[in-house]
């Protein structure tokens, strides 16, 4: 699976994106606590981020399958 | 018609205007949205420069999402949306929306609640730029 960074997440993981390998699905759970083992400081990120898997926002629960897109979106600014 | 687009490059309201106008329109509503010199999160502090990001092609779906509602319910027929990332000087235009609708409620309704979803749910960053380093804005609980 791809995941990408952004905003305060990026500055947090240190990179804008990576490749993760996984054979089966994971839950988000499981996806928060090894991208924390990499990049300790995304533990700051984690309170105030949303999550999106291919494009759609997903919620606590979600099975994330092994080649998707995930995107750490921290508290959005637009306009 | 409905257009959403992230761009790199300056905003063009008055294109937009003259995209959305229409001859079954009585009525136009713009917003624009523009960098701003003063920072909530630095209250005092003169911001230098605006960096805005986005996740661009969810941004672009979400933007879509939120205008093809808005149409629907309020009976809209032209809804454009220009967002810019990159980097802008104080002044310049972040965002324009611009709603063109047969009446004027549903056109200034329309055009408010664009912008209002927009903030909430689509993936843009905005880092303020000051002389002696940066902030993420809306980024600290």
């Amino acid at each position: 699976m791809t995941i990408l960074y952004f905003g305060l997440a990026r500055d947090h993981a240190g990179i804008s994106s990576e490749e993760i390998s996984a054979r089966e699905s994971i839950t988000l759970e499981m996806l928060w606590t090894m991208l924390i083992d990499q990049h300790p400081s995304l533990e700051l990120s984690r309170r105030v981020s949303r999550v999106a898997v291919d494009m759609e926002y997903v919620n606590d629960g979600a099975m994330i399958p092994p080649n998707a897109e995930i995107a750490i979106i921290p508290p959005v600014a637009g306009g | 018609m409905i257009e959403c687009r992230i761009l790199a490059t300056p905003l063009d309201a008055t294109a937009l205007i003259a995209a959305a106008s229409d001859p079954a329109c009585g009525a136009v509503a713009v917003f624009i949205g523009a960098a701003r010199e003063s920072s909530s999160a630095r209250p005092g502090d003169e911001v230098a420069t605006l960096e805005y990001e986005a996740y661009v092609p969810m941004a672009e779906r979400e933007m879509m999402a939120i205008a093809e509602e808005l149409t629907a319910e309020h009976g809209i027929r032209n809804l454009l949306v220009h967002h810019r990332v990159g980097k802008l000087a104080i002044g310049e235009a972040a965002v324009v929306v611009v709603v063109a609708s047969p009446h004027r409620a549903a056109a200034f309704d329309a055009c408010r609640l664009m912008i209002e979803e927009l903030k909430k749910r689509v993936p843009i960053w905005k880092k303020e730029v000051f002389d002696d380093g940066s902030e993420w804005v809306n980024a600290r609980p």
